[in-house]
């Protein structure tokens, strides 16, 4: 279903919903970056800057209890967390490369393990999402198959039209639901025309070519040269809205403590330290490959999606320039 | 206790045991707080430190190839007021 609405009357929308005591989280200036962050009025919402942190964290938090403990004597006592508790949340301003994780993510975390963390979380987010008119060096979300109005992963899709105002357009039951429950604050499509759409420089990739090299090229003096720079800081990881490893530790005494769920990196020298000392990852090359290998050959392997939407944040946090479209463009080329 | 998560105590004990690792050694290069994708200042605790160092040993790390830093080497003449 299309509808439209007036800038004042998302605005007005926004501030509707936080009224009502609903969590509306959105891009916001938060110190001296835009983070998703709670709105606290619509007048915190940021329409025209990417994030620099993913809208991953709205259902995978950085950091989470699972239980805790609490031991007396012979006596344990354990507290579950109950997902019950997570609040509903509408998530505005969501830019496509964030949303087309979303789906990328829900694939793993209820695969062969129900993740009740994250799909209690997802199944209380609506996500609206904001086509981009403009874009940075660094994006290439079309040369990943996705394009700054790709609706994967929104429940309604938002387009900026000349003059002001939105296209809105449903994808989803709980996007119709939404645009049914404040119908009175969208109106009928007049035909007015879009805004053009953000054009990344990138060109579009052959993925089934790189992952036709990814396949047979485990073993590659490539990977050296590649990964020489890499430092195994973490940081592509930690921004990236794809990624989703993560670790788990008891943190506490023996007498009381939490069991927290947190996010790890591949990039990391102890991702894969066995408990034996040896690591199969045990040069920074290897542990770069393998965050290409995941991303499109692995997930690709297992899930037929590709683990990167191309929305360049890992270039641009990268400490030593290491650039992933660079990266496919040399595998490309093989 | 330090804890490995990445919550505020974990977090702020490794950012003062690094400033306090760096102090003596740290010569402002600036580069940790360039690369920091969360706009983190390391630098204020970084000279702070430097600006201790300098006022309690009169030493300035960076200056010479072979400097050991104050931290890491003794004198009888030390400010040694701080031990109570």
């Amino acid at each position: 279903m299309q509808k439209q609405i007036t800038e004042a009357n998302l605005r007005l929308l926004i501030d509707s919903l936080i009224l009502k005591g609903q969590r509306v989280v959105g891009p916001r200036q938060s110190g001296t970056m835009v983070l998703y962050e709670p709105l606290a009025s619509a007048s915190d919402l940021v329409t025209d800057e990417l994030p620099r942190r993913s809208i991953k964290e709205a259902f995978f938090p950085v950091c989470e209890d699972l239980l805790e403990y609490r031991k007396e004597g012979q006596q344990v006592e354990l507290k579950d967390i109950d997902p019950a508790r997570f609040p509903e949340t509408v998530l505005f301003g969501v830019r496509p490369c964030d949303a087309a994780a979303v789906p990328v993510l829900d694939a793993v975390f209820s695969w062969d393990y129900k993740d009740q963390f994250f799909l209690a979380r997802r199944a209380k987010t609506t996500i609206i999402g904001l086509a981009c008119t403009t874009a940075d060096d660094a994006c290439f979300c079309t040369a990943v198959g996705l394009s700054p109005n790709d609706p994967k992963g929104s429940d309604l899709l938002l387009t900026p039209l000349v003059g002001g105002g939105f296209l809105v357009e449903s994808q989803s039951e709980k996007g119709l639901s939404f645009l049914e429950a404040w119908k009175d604050r969208f109106s009928e499509p007049d035909g007015t025309k879009p805004l053009p759409l953000a054009q990344p420089a990138a060109t579009p990739f052959d993925l089934k070519k790189i992952k036709a090299w990814l396949d047979d090229h485990f073993e590659d003096p490539a990977w050296d040269s590649i990964a020489t720079r890499c430092v195994g800081c973490g940081a592509c990881a930690f921004v990236c809205p794809a990624c989703h490893c993560f670790d788990i530790v008891d943190e506490g005494s023996e007498k009381a403590g939490k069991r927290r769920k947190f996010w790890d990196a591949c990039g990391f020298s102890k991702f894969t330290n066995h408990a034996s000392g040896h690591n199969p990852r045990d040069l920074q090359h290897k542990r770069y490959r393998n965050r290409i290998m995941h991303k499109f050959k692995y997930y690709d392997d297992k899930f037929g999606q590709t683990l990167c939407t191309g929305c360049g944040r890992c270039i641009r946090v990268c400490p030593v320039g290491i650039d992933i479209a660079g990266v496919l463009e040399e595998i490309e080329k093989k | 206790m330090v804890e490995q998560t990445p919550r505020p105590s974990g977090n702020t004990a490794w950012h003062l045991v690094r400033a306090m690792h760096l102090a003596g050694r740290c010569a402002g290069c600036g580069e940790c707080e360039r690369v920091c994708p969360m706009d983190i200042p390391l630098n204020l605790l970084n000279r702070k430190m430097a600006k201790e160092l300098k006022e309690l040993f009169n030493s300035e790390a960076g200056f010479e190839v072979r400097d050991t830093g104050p931290l890491t080497s003794y004198r009888e003449d030390d400010d040694q007021s701080f031990i109570r």
